[in-house]
């Protein structure tokens, strides 16, 4: 709605310049006074040059930066300039009037050469300056019309002070006129001067902003000055005319170079194009990005500052801490990602009137820091993968080597027995019959005690009944044969996925056997619940407590539960138990 | 006795026909799977049959599965499974108040062919066998406040006889005790943990079954 009403008041600002224009001409032409013919056409075509100049980029730099008084002033300024007509309109009214506005224009000038490029006074300094300018325009030209009715030369027709023309030779100038002259001559120098220590005050993303308006209002400054002091450096009239022009010329020029000054921006935003290109073309290093940024921002000062991931500390591309609270020579953008702060950007306070260039570099720096975070938390991700996929490779063969010891020294071992006493049982046949009945109740036994450990060991090496009947008679069996007391405070009733349960499982049984082995707990309670979409399983014990979460057997139990997205927390401080808790998604 | 023998190894079906014909059984028909077994069952009409847990084709739980289908279709016949899982749960799981006749042993068993005799003869008349190592893990587990240590030794015998499925009578003749002695230390484990006999031997069994698990 307001871009709209915006877009209204433009075009009808635009509208009343075309008719004040027009109303200039007509008034200048049929005003009442006679004009040369020959400078007819150079005086409007300059006029109306200047006056549309100044309402035209006025209004552009008002819709590129609406917070901006720069274009408000222009505007004024090409109005002002326009109204001037009015003292060629031949009653006295209107030449009143147009005397009193005649000068505004200048005034409203000092004005905005002195508060360029922000259009509002900072200090005294400068606040002195406007308004002494605006106290030189209306009020002195009220007290000059004032006198010169008092002087008698309110007689005749007033002269058309449109037009440029060498002022009738032998008027010696009286006192107050040189003493008025004289102090235009102090504002514009002060002008002058205060635009030099402003420029030179500048950094260099400030001075691009400035220059092209502070050199466009020096020579105009420059021409006007020379133009005034004519009277007083006693030039010939015809120098003081030619300065005149000038003086109009680049009045008609200079709004051009302001223009200019406000297209920079948008070409430097063109640049920000190239930025991303550019921080594309190789590995993001801070430093690279460092001097991508300031070339592109055209601020040597800017730098990036990075969060470290976490906490409210920043440091810079060395990895120092850094200060990025905001200070009187230095402004800070931060970069988000997803609504968080990754990084900011340290630059010129004057860039804060170009936020869209700030903030499209940003976003090109944001761009490449987040995908150097990216970068590094892949590395980090995958460097954790490899290792996992390590100790899962080291803790498969580890387990593969129980069984195999288990198998040798336990089943086989037995086996061997069974054999040896089968063949002795044979040999006895014909010689000893009667040592027969014992030799094979050994065997026997022997034979049953091997099928007890192959039953255990492939029980232990996977529990059928977790595949045909589920966790909870799984874990039921579990507690059942477990070594110390097993409470089971809550399995889940239905059926979960094959990873999930056997997971579930094999975390139980681990946590178990060392709350046996290593806690001496008395009691294990085991739960096993659902947790919105996961499933928690805890294991807690009231033993020694201490455990090793870096032990082969925990960190074995992180592995796996870490492959099916899930995470494992220990507690275990010392006498104070342990617990076990993991968090397994069941998507 | 007439018995079938369904197990999906050749060799165990021989070996076994050959170990029950030597203790007077014959078996009647030997099958693969579940299915041959239930279409055994009905064309034989056998007072028992020896099932494996595991055959094919997934060789899971079909054993349990076969166990169930014969419970409703042919009650009367006794049902011995044998497993090679030391699991409460799966005993327990073909095991309820109605079906007597039902029975979940260890598969080694057979080589003791007194123990296995015994069993079938049970199943037979209807009654329930649990396999004694599945009863001695549950008496055996681990208790924060474990009520058996309220038991005498010889309370915890009988109990867990009976958690095999045995009757006092049966009882006694294992321990060497007079039927009234093994009913006396009955009734003392009985109350000690709070038990409610139930009407007949199997509710019994189930009875301190469920107390054990618990």
């Amino acid at each position: 709605m307001s871009s709209r009403r915006d877009a209204v008041t433009t075009w009808a600002t635009a509208l009343a310049a075309v008719l004040a224009g027009a109303a200039a001409a007509g008034a200048l032409v049929s005003g009442g006074y006679e004009v040369p013919a020959e400078l007819v056409a150079p005086t409007l075509v300059l006029n109306l040059a200047v006056g549309w100049s100044f309402v035209g980029v006025g209004l552009a730099a008002r819709r590129r930066r609406p917070g901006n008084r720069t274009g408000l002033l222009m505007v004024l300024l090409g109005f002002a300039w326009l109204a001037r007509f009015l003292v060629a309109v031949d009653t006295t009214p209107a030449f009143v009037l147009g005397v009193l506005l005649g000068s505004v224009s200048l005034s409203l000038f000092v004005h905005l050469l002195v508060t360029f490029p922000t259009g509002r006074t900072a200090g005294p300094a400068q606040r002195v300056l406007v308004a002494v300018g605006y106290l030189l325009s209306a009020p002195l030209d009220a007290v000059f019309l004032a006198l010169g009715a008092q002087r008698g030369r309110g007689e005749g027709p007033p002269p058309n002070g449109l037009l440029i023309t060498p002022s009738s030779g032998g008027l010696s100038p009286e006192p107050v006129d040189i003493v008025v002259q004289a102090v235009v001559v102090a504002v514009f120098v002060s002008v002058l001067v205060s635009i030099w220590t402003r420029w030179r005050a500048a950094g260099t993303a400030a001075r691009r902003a400035l220059t092209p308006g502070l050199v466009g209002g020096t020579v105009v400054v420059a021409t006007l000055l020379v133009e005034r002091t004519a009277i007083l450096l006693l030039l010939p009239p015809s120098v003081g005319v030619v300065f005149a022009w000038s003086a109009q010329v680049v009045l008609v020029v200079w709004p051009i170079a302001l223009l200019l000054g406000l297209l920079r921006s948008r070409l430097d935003r063109s640049g920000v194009g190239r930025l991303v290109v550019e921080l594309g073309d190789g590995p993001a290093v801070p430093a690279r990005l460092r001097s991508v940024v300031a070339r592109t921002l055209h601020d040597p000062t800017a730098d990036i500052a990075y969060r470290v991931p976490g906490t409210d500390t920043y440091v810079d591309a060395a990895g120092h801490p850094a200060d990025v609270t905001p200070r009187d020579d230095r402004a800070v953008t931060h970069l988000e990602r997803d609504g968080e702060r990754v990084a900011v950007l340290r630059h010129d306070p004057v860039l804060a009137g170009e936020p869209d260039l700030v903030a499209a570099v940003a976003a090109g720096a944001g761009l490449a820091v987040e995908n150097e975070r990216l970068h590094a938390a892949v590395r980090e991700q995958l460097e954790e993968v490899r290792a996992s996929r390590t100790r899962l490779v080291e803790a498969a063969d580890a387990a593969r080597r129980r069984v195999e010891r288990d198998l040798h020294d336990g089943a086989q071992q037995r086996l061997v027995a069974v054999g040896l006493a089968l063949r002795l049982a044979r040999a006895r046949l014909a010689s000893r019959p009667e040592e027969l009945d014992a030799l094979l109740v050994e065997a026997g036994e022997e034979l049953t005690a091997a099928l007890d450990e192959l039953r255990e060991l492939a029980r232990g090496i996977y529990p059928a009944l977790l595949t045909d009947a589920g966790l909870g008679p799984a874990l039921a069996s579990l507690a059942e044969r477990a070594p110390v007391p097993v409470v089971l405070e809550g399995v889940p009733a239905q059926r979960r996925s094959e990873p999930v349960e056997q997971t579930c499982y094999f975390v139980v049984s681990e946590a178990v056997t060392n709350a046996a082995k290593h806690a001496s707990a008395s009691r294990v309670a085991v739960s096993v619940v659902p947790d919105g979409g996961d499933l928690r399983v805890e294991v807690a014990d009231d033993g020694v407590g201490g455990a090793d979460a870096e032990g082969s057997g925990l960190r074995g139990l992180a592995d796996r539960v870490a492959a099916l997205g899930g995470h494992l927390l220990v507690s275990s401080p010392a006498r104070g138990g342990t617990r076990v808790t993991a968090t397994l998604p069941c998507g | 006795m007439r018995v079938i023998v369904a197990d999906d190894a050749a060799l165990f079906r021989v070996g076994v026909a050959r170990l029950l014909a030597d203790a007077g059984i014959e078996v009647v028909a030997e099958v693969g799977d579940a299915p041959a077994l239930l279409g055994a069952v009905a064309a034989h009409r056998p007072d028992a049959v020896l099932v494996d847990i595991r055959m094919p084709p997934t060789h899971t739980t079909e054993g349990l599965d076969a166990a169930r289908a014969l419970a409703q279709r042919h009650p009367g016949v006794g049902v011995l499974v044998l497993s090679a899982h030391l699991e409460p749960h799966f005993a327990l799981s073909i095991l309820d108040a109605d079906s007597g006749g039902t029975g979940y042993l260890l598969k080694e068993r057979v080589g003791d062919v007194d123990e296995l005799t015994d069993a079938l003869r049970r199943v037979v008349a209807g009654g329930v066998v649990v396999d004694p190592a599945v009863v001695a893990q549950l008496v055996g587990r681990r208790r924060v406040c474990n009520p058996l240590d309220a038991l005498s030794d010889r309370e915890r015998d009988v109990l867990a006889e009976m958690a095999q499925g045995r009757s006092n009578h049966g009882i006694g003749e294992r321990l060497y005790l007079s039927e009234k002695t093994v009913e006396a230390y009955a009734r003392s484990a009985f109350t000690k943990l709070g038990l409610v006999a139930g009407p007949d031997d199997n509710r019994r069994v189930l009875a301190v079954l469920a107390y054990l698990r618990g």
